[in-house]
This record gives structure tokens, sequence and C-alpha cells, in this order.
């Protein structure tokens, strides 16, 4: 008859036996089935709570699906909208820098400014930029809420009045973000990469939650993968997919992670991340919070639960919210080694992002952000590369030392890679649903292989990079940025 | 067989038929996605087969040439034509509207624009909407007034916009009531609507002004100043006595006369700061010499903003000269105060040599 754990240890108590006896009467069959009950358990929590936030999205998506017709009408500019500041920080950008800024300069907008921040680049970046857009030296002195390092100059382009430059010492993107919030005109700011690819009219999409909802204090649009794509003049002209088998990985990856991840939150304000590559924030509530935290590698999630937290705190009423129209487009690596280390990153910086920010886990007023995101994304994206990767790992060691059978084997992999198909399709037909950005049927099909072939390595690998970024994070090993290899060709003069 | 999967069975099974409902559902998925897609082919198909039949048609109405013969619209043509229609409608006006509503009666489209209000699907009452909008279709008004009450935003107020399309005299009276009341009406279009009937919006504010609450009242001032409504004095006066700083900050934007100077000269030393920089903006427009001392106390405040727009004030004054440090002496000796100005004084200039550059 197999004892419970309990029953073990309580007969165990009295008799302080040797570590042979302890050896041998070890409770392996117990443990096994606690091991067991918590993979599974674990596993279907995690699938279950995609599947919830997909259904949310499916909802969200299909509503908004619906307002097309409005959307395709010519848009007509009232004066109200509200007037964008966009930041972009620019860190030895100068092959590319003019490029950007122009087809930037080229956005369908009423009102708004262009500010880059030259981070101390060590290139030609800035002759670049006085030279390709006139700029002269602008006498500027401003408020400075948010501390940065010291700027250097205010330059103005004469040919384009809405754009600025700054020049400062060498800070960071945050920093960089930071001072850009500092001189910005507007009450809303946008912070750009500088190798980011918007659509003319992302500006005006990703503002309409702000001019719906008074309490709507930041927006994320969605990032979607730039690789295989046309660009002309720094606008995306016809949407591809990428030969190369990373980024074919990365767009099924994207596809989940934004539509169905970041839109089922939206619609409960669960959003803890707004993508550092374009997201629209009030500048009112971000200076309040202090700016970007300039000490952190995921500067862009950690702002946005800073936000939560502290609007929580205050009992006022606000809304973080997704824009789920591909309306950013960005390179994604192609290579093992730059796409290895960008997870790592990103791993690093959700682990800074909450643990900065542990107060709104379970706080009385946390409300969805405190109650669920924020459990959700503690338990399942940060531990869960070391849970998953360690229940395979324990689910092979126990089938091979004979401690659970072929078929408890084989269902645990059925369940794993099966659920995770299904979320991998969910994601490929809510894009199907609300966007079918992907024309042609071999693009389908294509998606359809890279979904089946993702849960066969590229999540376990995935996962691998998460648990090294985990572990980096613990030890608190001095994190990079690194450099990407570009390979995009629009990335030059154009 | 070892204990675990003897003892499991239970838990094994469970497992293996959510592996299998998995499965399923993948394999649903995928169909249904095959499926999406040959829907969107086939609707594209026919999408490009009725632009390419009826854009003619209706190019040649917008330019005022009659059509020789206007072709039958197809049933399987209905939503696309329908769509493009709306499009066009929304790019033209005056006699290319009217021509294109006359195509639209000839081939009788306002029915199918009435049916789809009917129907059940949020797509195509939003497409009726605009239909009977632009049709000016009257009989469609009780269902209009109807989706207006609704909680469905979008719906609510694409229903105001085609009531006011359909009889403005009528519709006004709703449109500036809930455009105050439903924060879940975008501003802009709220304004796009009610810009339509500027006359009569300004005597309808004047009187729903003095009786709405007071949680109401930043809407309500937000709208008027988009609508650029010049409300009379009377009705602002005692809002600016007003103790919520958002009440006197919003009737600060709307000042526009000298008759209100004395009120808004008590707002200068208000405790909040947004209603100083709300002061310092409203005498930009309406101050005179005497105003004077008032802005350079303004200029010598604790808040940035309030020191910036009173800076703006004194610059922008047509009798103050600034040309010279001792003229900026002359104003104030403050530290802040002198900077602030100099600041504004420097962006005055900066954007003269721009437009000179450029």
């Amino acid at each position: 008859m197999q004892r419970s754990v309990f029953e073990y240890l309580h007969q165990l108590l009295p008799d302080q036996g040797s570590v042979h006896v302890l050896l041998e009467s070890f409770p392996r069959d117990a443990v096994i089935q606690a091991t067991t009950w918590f993979i599974l358990i674990y596993f279907i929590l995690l699938n279950v709570g995609y599947l919830t936030l997909n259904l949310l999205s499916l909802i969200a998506l299909h509503r908004r699906s619906q307002e097309r017709v409005l959307e395709e009408l010519p848009q007509v500019y009232s004066g109200l909208e509200l007037p964008i500041t966009v930041i972009v920080p620019a860190f030895n950008e100068g092959s590319n820098i003019a490029s950007s800024i122009r087809s930037m300069l080229q956005l369908s907008y009423a009102e708004f400014e262009i500010i880059v921040v030259n981070d101390g680049s060590t290139d030609n970046t800035l002759e670049v930029l006085k030279k390709e857009f006139v700029l002269v030296p602008f006498n500027k002195s401003y408020s400075c809420p948010i501390q940065t390092k010291p700027v250097q100059s205010f330059l103005q382009s004469a040919s384009h009045p809405n754009l600025r430059v700054i020049d400062k010492a060498n800070g960071g993107k945050a920093d960089s973000l930071n001072a850009g919030i500092n001189a910005a005109r507007y009450p809303l700011f946008c912070g750009v990469d500088a190798d980011s690819i918007l659509q003319r009219d992302s500006l005006h999409r990703v503002v309409r939650p702000f001019l719906e909802d008074v309490t709507v204090i930041a927006t994320g649009g969605t990032v979607r993968v730039a690789n295989g794509c046309e660009i002309t003049g720094g606008f995306l002209t016809k949407v591809g997919l990428p030969t190369n088998p990373w980024a074919l990985f990365q767009v099924v990856e994207y596809l989940r992670a934004f539509l169905f991840g970041r839109m089922g939150w939206s619609v409960i304000n669960g959003v803890l991340i707004v993508s550092g590559a374009f997201g629209v924030f009030r500048k009112g509530p971000v200076v309040e919070a202090g700016g970007y935290r300039a000490n952190t590698i995921g500067e862009d999630m950690e702002l946005v639960v800073r936000l939560h937290r502290l609007m929580r705190k205050r009992r006022q009423a606000y809304r973080i919210v997704f824009v789920p129209e591909p309306i950013c487009w960005t390179e994604a690596p192609e290579d093992y080694r730059t796409l290895r280390n960008q997870r790592i990153r990103w791993q690093r910086g959700l682990a800074e992002s909450l643990t900065s920010n542990w107060s709104l886990m379970f706080s009385l007023r946390g409300g969805v952000a405190g109650w669920l995101a924020f459990p959700f994304m503690l338990l399942f994206e940060l531990l869960g590369p070391l849970i998953e990767l360690s229940g395979y790992i324990f689910m092979a060691i126990a089938f091979a030392a004979g401690w659970i059978s072929w078929q408890a084997f084989g269902v645990f992999l059925f369940v794993a890679i099966g659920l995770g198909i299904l979320l991998s399709v969910s994601g490929l037909m809510l894009e199907e649903m609300a966007f079918h950005i992907y024309p042609k049927w071999r693009h389908l099909a294509w998606l359809a292989l890279f979904v089946l072939l993702e849960n066969f390595g590229y999540r376990q690998l995935n996962s691998y990079w998460r648990l090294v970024g985990l572990y980096r994070w613990a030890r608190q090993k001095e994190a990079t940025w690194g450099t990407m290899k570009r390979k995009g060709a629009w990335q030059g003069d154009t | 067989m070892s204990a675990f999967s003897i003892l499991s069975d239970p838990i094994l099974l469970a497992a293996f038929w959510s592996g299998v409902v998995a499965v399923l559902l993948t394999l649903l998925l995928a169909i249904q996605i095959m499926v999406m897609r040959s829907a969107l082919s086939r609707r594209r198909r026919w999408e490009r087969a009725t632009i390419g039949k009826w854009m003619p048609v209706m190019a040649a109405a917008i330019a005022g040439e009659e059509p020789s013969v206007v072709p039958t619209l197809l049933r399987r043509e209905r939503l696309h034509f329908l769509r493009l229609w709306i499009h066009l409608q929304a790019s033209v006006r005056g006699e290319a509207g009217e021509s294109l509503n006359q195509i639209a009666f000839d081939v009788k489209v306002a029915e199918v624009a009435r049916s789809y209000l009917q129907r059940r699907n949020r797509a195509l009452q939003l497409l009726g909407i605009l239909g009977v909008g632009y049709l000016r279709d009257r009989s469609a008004w009780s269902i209009l007034v109807g989706f207006m009450y609704s909680t469905d935003s979008t719906k609510s107020i694409q229903s105001l916009w085609a009531m006011m399309n359909i009889d403005p005299d009528t519709a006004v009276v709703d449109a500036v009531r809930f455009g105050i009341e439903r924060d879940d009406w975008a501003l802009p279009m709220v304004v796009e609507i009610l810009g339509t009937q500027p006359i009569a919006c300004q005597l309808l504010f004047a009187d729903v002004l003095p009786t709405i609450t007071e949680e109401r009242l930043p809407r309500a001032f937000a709208l008027a100043e988009a609508l650029r409504i010049a409300l009379p004095d009377e009705i602002l006066l005692p809002l600016l006595r007003r103790e919520q700083p958002e009440v006197v900050l919003g009737a600060l934007r709307l000042v526009t006369t000298p008759v209100l100077a004395p009120a808004v000269r008590a707002c200068a030393k208000h405790a909040d700061w947004r209603v100083r920089v709300q002061t310092a903006r409203a005498l930009s427009r309406i101050a005179t010499r005497s105003d004077l001392p008032l802005l350079i106390v303004l200029l010598e405040d604790a808040s940035w903003w309030v020191r910036y727009r009173a800076a703006q004030a004194i610059v922008g004054m047509p009798f103050v000269r600034l040309d010279l440090p001792e003229q900026i002496d002359a104003i104030t000796t403050d530290r802040y105060g002198r900077e602030m100005l100099q600041l504004v004084i420097a962006e005055h200039s900066d954007l003269r040599h721009l437009r000179q550059a450029s």
C-alpha cells in the first residue's frame, strides 16, 4: 500500500534514523505523484489562462472588426486630436537615422512634433541629423521634472519646424526618453525606436482610445515582424513572410503574444506592458510617476507596472489600452545569438519590472492588475520557464528511471504540446479573423507549418533562454543591450 | 507497470482527454481559418467586380454627368455597393452627394439600408445607419432614436449623426444634451456633429449650462470651446466664482470679453495652479495696460507653467517693449521671472528666424 508523504513524516518524527534509513524509506512514489500533479495542474492552469485571454480577445476583436466600415471612411481632422510628441532615442544610429526621421515626418496626423534624443552617440548620428535636417541652435530653458544626464544642446530644424534634437550625455534609452519627456510640448508622448517602421496612420490609430475615454493614460500598439516585407520610403508597402526560420517562428510568436495575450488583458485593464517599439502615454501621469527608470533593462514594462501601482494606490480611474491593429513593424533577429540575447534581456526586464513593483501584487486596491495580471506574469511568464523545463526534464528522467509509465510520459507530452499548438493556432485564427494581412494562401500554409514546428523545439529553446535570463537576473550579472545585426535593406538613405 | 500509472489512471485519463480536446479544437480552428480565408477570397472577388461595375457610374454622378443607363443592382452586390457608396458620400459635399443619393434611389438601396437596421449583425446595422443618414431617410427615425439611447457608443453616436442629417432642427436638442452627458462619445465626433448647427448650439448651450450638474461642466466647457461658442457673460460670471477648480478653469478658457476681467483677476490668487495658468491665458486675451502688475505677479509664481503663460501674455502685449535688458529689469527683478521672459522672447525670435530661414 502506498503511503502519503504525511504518513511517512509522522512515522519518522520520533525516530532519528540514519541517512541510510532515510534513503530506504524515501517516499518516492508520493513525491512523483505530487510532482506530476503539480506539473499537470500548472500546465492546465497556464493554458486555461491563455485560453481565457484568447476568448476575451476574440470578443473584443470581433467587435472591432464590425466597426471597420467606419475606419474605411476618409479621416477628417477636427482639430481636437490631442497633439503628440514623438520621442526617438538614438544611440549610434548614423546609418539609418535620416531615413527613419524622414519617414516619421510623413506620418499623417493633425499636430505632432518629433524630438530626437542623441544619447551621446560616438558615431556620426548628430552630424547626419544636422546635415539632413538643417539644425540650428535653439534657446530652450525648460522645466526638468525628471532628472536626466546633462543636456548639451537643443537644436531645431529650420526645414521642419516640428523636428527638434536634444544632444545629451549618454545615459541609456530610459534616460533619453526622460529627456524627451522633459522637453515635450504636448500632453501625449510616444516613444518610438529609431528602427521602428510605422504606418502613415499609426498615430491616428493609437491615439483613438484617448479620444474615446478620458481615463486612458497609455496605449500600446501591435508590433509585427517586418522581415520579408517590402519597405519603400520608410513605410511598409507590401506585407510578406520572412524566409529565415528564426524570423518565421517569431511571426507566430508575435501573433500569439500581441493578438491574444495583450488584447485579452486590455479588455480587463490588466495590460502590464506597452512595447517600447511603439507606445503612447499621457505625459502628466508619467511625470508624476517619475518617468522611466534608468537602472532597469525593461524600462517599458517597468513604467507600465509602476503606473498601475500608483494609479491604484491613488484610487484614480484609469485605463491602459492595447490597440490591436498592426501599426508598428520591426526587424526581428534572424540569427541564433541575437535572438538568444534578446530573449535573455527580455526575461531580465520582466524580472526587474515585477520585483521593483512587488507591492502591486495582491494589494487591497490592486484590482485586475494586482490580483490577476501580476500573479499571472509572475507564475507563468517569470517562473514559467523554470517550471516548464523542470517539468520536461523531470518527466524524461522519471520515464527513463521507470518511475512513470510510457503512457504517463506520452500523455504529458501530448497535453503539453497539444495545448501549445492550440494556443498558436488560435493566434493565427485571430489574425485571420481581424486583419488577414498575409494575403496569400502560401503565407497561411507556411504560418500553419511553423505553428506546428514551433512546439517541437523552438518554444523549449525559448524557455531555456528565458531561464538563463532569470538566472542572470538572480545573479545580478551586468546586463547590456548588445548589438543587433541589421539586415533590413530599407535602413539606408532613401 | 509502475506504481504511478496504476494509481493515477484518473489523472492520466483526464490529461489524455484534455489533449484530445486540444487536438480537436486545433483541427476545428484550422478548418475555421481555411473557411474564413475562402470566404474572404470570395468576398474580395465580388467586391472588385462590384467596384468595377459601379465606380464609373458613381464617378459620373459625382462629376455631374447623367449616367446613360443605371445597371441593375444584384443581390450579392448590395453590401459592396453600399460600402463604396458610403465611402464616396463621405468624400464629397453638396451636389455630388445629391447625385449619389439619386443613384441610390434609382437602384432602391434605401430599402437595403433600412433592412440592415433590423438585422442583428452589428456591422450591417452600422452600414444601415450610415446609409439612411446620407439618404436622409425619415422613415428610419424611430429606429435611430432607439439606437441613440443604447449603451453601444459607436452605434449611438453614429445614429445621432444620421438623425442630424435627416432633421437637424429636431435632433440638435438631443445632440447637445447627450453630447454633454455621454463621456463614451469621443469629443471630436460630437464636435463634428454639433458643428453643423452652430447657431442652434449657441442658443442651446446658453440654456443648458446653468442647469447641468457640476460634474458635467468640464465636458460642456470643452465642447463649447471646441465649437467656439461665445457664452453670455451673465452665464460665465457665476461659473468663474465657483469653488471647484475644474469649473473655474473651464470657464476661464471661454472668457473672451473684458467685461469679465474683474472676475478673471480674482482668479489670479487661486490655490490651484491650473486655474492660475488659465487666468494668465485669459488675461492674454482681454488684458489692458492696468493688468500688467497682475501679470508680473503671475510671472513670479511658483509654478513653471503659470510663469510661462504669464510671460507669453506680457510678451504679447503691444505696449510692452522688451528689446533691452533694462526693459526686462523694469518688468521684474525676480530671477525665475526674468529667465522665463528671456525664454519666451527667445522662442518668439527663434520662430521669426526659422520662418526667415525656411
